[in-house]
């Protein structure tokens, strides 16, 4: 199934990243040679982590503040938010609730808190130009990523080198121009605990098999982008950059050379940020396209992937994007 | 098409950065290789596919003992493929 919307923009993006750099040379149970491998193989060299306590509203907070400044929208200007996080703050309720107290979002904007990982971003988008379609709304926030770290065991090393936080939020308006986006979406839930963490298991943190994370993404990828792609009758000569999830470099590589993606419209932002699970998209778009770069129409190939497990993709329109400037949170 | 065993071991040496041409053969056990690690897992792994075509069966693929049994598994999967 594809999603078809139209006259619905990206305006601006912003994302919050919290301060403290963690380096995976100084991870110190692997000898030198281990860790030169699972740089060289994950890509990563540097990651965010939240001091502990730090909650996702927090980032969330400086990310839309930015968002709104920089883009000289008032928080009543907001028809709708979308939050897509897998760190609520409380068991309930949703994030939203306290970012609209923060902002003073009106009571008759639509809030709806959605559970999703790693292709969150693509999620959250679709959903939030479906809802601005449907209520014939003017301007949508749509808020995602997670304080990821918190739920990784520090004594788990190979966790500990892939994730790092960061939360972005994004701006949607309507506009005059036709301005097409495509969304595809599948989800495997018999593999639901490849990727898992379970509140009522002795140890709740984040437990991952990455040998089968890794081969879900070699299998089921690439065929479901060339699908994509070709049901769009459109190729990959006609977009202008691709922004996949940052999970690996060695993954994102292969899928690169198997649909002959050119490296220059291959974003990156996993050597500096590391995982940053459903932020890693508009993270990547932020610091790894130029300003110059992000001037005048471009077209975009999006594609989440990862928790449940569940890939969507995505075909974005974007003229003039705003990107802000990367807020470091203490 | 099948790989030859030559061409298989080759393929397979080509991935370790510490093993010299010629060192390995079909007994040698990935245990007793030191660079085997959950890394280098995903590094054979994406050269089976970027050479082969292919995606193995996880759970067989961490249940090989010897470079043999890994031949086998390409070969198998590759012919279920087929």
């Amino acid at each position: 199934m594809i999603s078809y919307h139209e006259s619905i923009a990206i305006k601006g993006i912003a994302c919050a990243v919290p301060s403290s750099i963690e380096l995976n040379a100084d991870i110190s149970d692997y000898s030198k040679e281990e860790l030169d491998k699972i740089i060289g193989t994950t890509g990563i060299v540097a990651r965010r982590v939240a001091k502990q306590g730090v909650k996702q509203t927090h980032l969330a907070e400086k990310a839309i503040e930015k968002l709104l400044n920089d883009n000289e929208v008032n928080a009543q200007e907001i028809d709708i938010v979308v939050v897509v996080t897998q760190s609520q703050d409380l068991t309930l309720p949703g994030n939203s609730f306290i970012l609209q107290k923060s902002f003073g979002f009106r009571e008759d904007c639509y809030f709806l808190d959605i559970n999703q990982g790693c292709a969150g971003y693509v999620y959250g988008i679709n959903i939030a130009m479906s809802l601005m379609s449907s209520m014939n709304a003017q301007k949508a926030i749509v808020v995602v990523g997670d304080i990821i770290t918190e739920y990784i065991d520090s004594s788990d090393s190979y966790l500990k080198a892939l994730f790092s936080d960061c939360v972005s939020a994004t701006l949607l308006q309507s506009t005059a121009d036709s301005n097409l986006s495509n969304f595809s979406f599948f989800q495997d839930g018999n593999s639901y605990d490849v990727i898992h963490a379970n509140k009522d298991a002795e140890d709740s943190r984040l437990k991952m098999d990455g040998l089968k994370v890794f081969n879900f993404g070699l299998s089921k990828l690439v065929p479901s982008i060339s699908e994509f792609i070709d049901s769009l009758s459109i190729s990959i000569d006609d977009f202008d950059f691709f922004v996949l999830h940052q999970a690996n470099k060695l993954l994102l590589e292969n899928i690169r050379k198997r649909l002959q993606i050119p490296e220059n419209k291959f974003i990156y932002s996993i050597g500096e940020f590391g995982n940053t699970s459903s932020a890693s998209i508009p993270l990547s778009i932020c610091e790894g396209i130029t300003k110059t770069q992000l001037k005048g129409d471009k077209k975009f190939l999006i594609c989440g992937f990862g928790v449940g497990l569940s890939w969507g993709i995505g075909s974005l329109q974007i003229c003039d994007l705003n990107c802000s400037d990367l807020i470091e949170v203490e | 098409m099948m790989p030859s065993r030559e061409s298989f071991l080759e393929l397979f040496e080509n991935q370790f950065e510490n093993v010299k041409p010629g060192e390995l053969t079909f007994a040698t056990p990935l245990r007793s290789l030191s660079e085997w690690t959950s890394m280098q897992a995903l590094i054979v792994l994406t050269e089976f596919n970027e050479n082969y075509g292919i995606t193995l069966n996880v759970d067989k693929y961490r249940s090989v003992q010897t470079i043999d049994d890994m031949y086998s598994l390409v070969c198998e999967t590759l012919n279920t493929d087929d």
